[in-house]
């Protein structure tokens, strides 16, 4: 017998409004550091990011789950539409064509990119990755820590291979962040 | 997305997290290093907010008035596909088989007594919406 998963408790738009209406000063530096943080990632505006990922929230059209920070569920509605932005962005425009019968032919859009496109695309952010971890050359811990995050190695998994206890695996995060956030303050460019 | 740009991603997630995490001092504190001014941040967060919510609340207002303007959906339409006398005898029919429902009709209805066709099909629609119709091919309900 099959049984079905348990259902997952939102919270209501309301409670969400009411939430954000309490951030303090640095709660809202928080999320808007985040925003930065998605559109630099994305190329995309921070301000705008946070307007669109603020409306969702109050409107209903994300759902927060209970068990999620509004923090955490804002970063992720930013994220979501810094990358919706950043498609938008590379899509290509719709190409119509007059057949010799008179018809009208039309060319659907392709986003995939051609070959040379997406080579140099990764050549790009491969460099970028490997600049990053060129920032910790000195640090195993810290190139650790990044390496891992990229390969989406979480938690305690990270942790041990790190070899640092809790306090100074956050330590060492906090100083990878704070590295990364001076040698890219304009996001991932080369 | 490439693999490379989905590992840059999936850093900014951590280093999102990882700014989550830091205290209130902490924050403060890199604000301070990086020149940033909390107090005028967090008012221009506030003004927009405040314009999220005012973007909503013109949403939520232009379709409501949008479902007020709308032509109410016609309530029974299967009735209206009969002619006239069609209806009637549909009507004489619905009524044979549920005399109960008969004796809260009218006189003139019961009789389908000088009743206009607008009233017949305004009689059957109410019938339906009872269930006391009787299927559009004459077969009775088991």
């Amino acid at each position: 017998m099959t049984s079905s998963p348990p259902v997952r408790a939102m919270r209501p738009p309301d409670e969400i409004r009411a939430t954000i209406e309490a951030f303090t000063d640095l709660d809202w530096q928080r999320v808007r550091r985040a925003a930065e943080y998605w559109a630099r990632a994305h190329g995309a505006d921070a301000e705008d990011v946070m307007q669109d990922a603020l409306e969702r929230a109050v409107d209903g059209s994300r759902q927060c789950p209970r068990d999620i920070s509004i923090f955490t569920f804002l970063s992720g509605a930013m994220r979501s539409i810094s990358g919706d932005e950043r498609k938008a962005r590379t899509r290509r425009a719709e190409i119509h064509l007059v057949a010799d019968d008179g018809s009208l032919v039309v060319d659907p859009i392709d986003d995939r990119p051609n070959a040379a496109e997406a080579a140099q695309s990764w050549e790009a952010a491969e460099g970028i990755k490997q600049a990053v971890l060129g920032l910790f050359e000195n640090d195993l811990a810290a190139q650790t820590i990044v390496e891992g995050d990229m390969e989406g190695i979480e938690g305690e998994e990270l942790r041990d291979l790190t070899g640092l206890d809790a306090k100074a695996f956050a330590s060492k995060r906090r100083l990878v962040r704070r590295r990364i956030d001076r040698a890219y303050p304009k996001g991932w460019k080369p | 997305m490439n693999k490379a740009q989905q590992a840059l991603d999936r850093l900014t997630e951590k280093l999102v997290e990882d700014l989550f995490l830091a205290s209130d001092a902490e924050i403060m504190a890199e604000a301070r290093e990086e020149g940033r001014d909390v107090a005028r941040d967090a008012a221009r967060s506030r003004a927009i907010f405040a314009k999220a919510v005012v973007a909503q609340g013109k949403r939520k207002m232009a379709a409501a008035r949008a479902a007020l303007n709308a032509p109410a959906a016609p309530r029974t339409l299967a009735s209206r596909r009969l002619t006239p006398e069609q209806a009637r005898a549909t009507l004489a029919q619905a009524l044979r088989a549920a005399p109960d429902a008969a004796t809260k009709l009218t006189m003139a209805a019961r009789k389908d007594q000088g009743l206009s066709d607008a009233d017949v099909y305004g009689i059957l629609e109410d019938l339906a919406d009872l269930g006391l119709l009787p299927p559009p091919d004459g077969t009775e309900a088991k």
